[in-house]
């Protein structure tokens, strides 16, 4: 019985490449999403502090210029 | 209306309500897809013609559902972006971009595997299937487009015309199965009478074209918060943001 409705009256196949694909996509769209947000948000971050970095090399400079 | 529609045009606005929609979105989304999954599969009984082959409807029309809907949204998008000026309307429609093609796509191999134990075939030249390939086609043409101009406006203005343009395709792909001959069944629910479908066959293809409309307004979410980030890197309230201070000032 149980075996008769996984069978899918001999269609199982084809329904289960059917269903596997839409959730591979559904899926996917949703990981891809979240995951060039992820990456968006670490490339800007990292240039953000990149430019602080040259920004307080900079004054640094600028102060020991005074000093001197 | 028109104050809430251009308020729509602020980028931390927009980033803001994004980042709440996503989830309003997404977790009914996955409910209703579980619903509509196993109502499909177990509870809706055999086609009295296709057995249980027709099951492949639960999946294959919300897909083609999606598809079109995808693209006339992105479209708009692009008409409004072009008319208004609107930058953000440019990132909504090329945030829509992959997440139409992906669905066209879906619906291109869930048709085949459709047609195969139905009529012969995986595949023929038949009206309804070539539209929606050039459907496919114009998704990857718009995304090529976008990806082939350095400046960001040039990419938005271009890629916004070819939107408008293919839109054509889509009432092509709806009209497809009653202008010609073809081997596509004709439509199942979008006549004037009521649906050719029995209930306990209809009620799970609803729940699932409303659980893909769902899910496409939260990923589209999800990529236009992304979208708008990386177009306004240079702006005070993206650099907050990247800091961890809220776009509306709320900690």
């Amino acid at each position: 019985m149980m075996e008769q409705s996984l069978a899918m009256g001999g269609y199982a196949g084809y329904i289960s490449v059917a269903y596997g694909v839409t959730a591979l996509v559904i899926l996917g769209n949703l990981v891809a999403a979240r995951w060039r947000f992820r990456k968006t948000q670490q490339r800007f971050r990292e240039q953000l502090s990149r430019r602080a970095g040259r920004a307080e090399a900079q004054n640094g400079r600028a102060t020991v210029g005074r000093e001197s | 209306m028109w104050t809430w529609f251009f308020r729509l045009a602020s980028p931390p606005h927009l980033y803001a309500l994004a980042g709440k929609l996503s989830l309003w979105f997404l977790i009914p989304a996955f409910g209703l897809l579980a619903v509509g999954t196993w109502g499909g599969l177990v509870l809706a009984p055999p086609d009295y013609q296709q057995g249980d082959a027709f099951r492949i409807i639960y999946v294959h029309v919300p897909s083609a559902y999606l598809s079109m809907m995808i693209y006339v949204t992105m479209a708009v998008a692009g008409a409004i972006g072009l008319i208004w000026r609107m930058k953000l309307a440019h990132a909504v429609a090329a945030s829509c971009a992959p997440i139409g093609a992906s669905f066209t796509f879906a619906t291109l191999v869930t048709g085949a595997v459709w047609g195969k134990p139905m009529w012969g075939t995986y595949w023929d030249w038949d009206p309804r299937l070539t539209s929606e390939l050039i459907l496919l086609f114009l998704y990857f043409g718009y995304m090529g487009l976008r990806s082939a101009y350095e400046d960001i406006n040039q990419a938005d203005r271009a890629s916004a015309i070819l939107a408008i343009a293919g839109v054509a395709n889509v009432p092509i792909i709806h009209f497809s199965v009653i202008w010609w001959a073809s081997l596509h069944q004709g439509p199942t629910l979008s006549k004037l009478e009521a649906p050719s479908i029995s209930w306990d066959m209809l009620w799970p293809l609803l729940a699932m074209i409303l659980a893909f409309t769902l899910y496409f307004f939260g990923v589209l979410a999800l990529r236009v918060r992304g979208e708008v980030l990386a177009r306004e890197f240079q702006s005070r309230w993206a650099q907050d943001v990247l800091r961890g201070i809220s776009p509306t000032g709320a900690k």
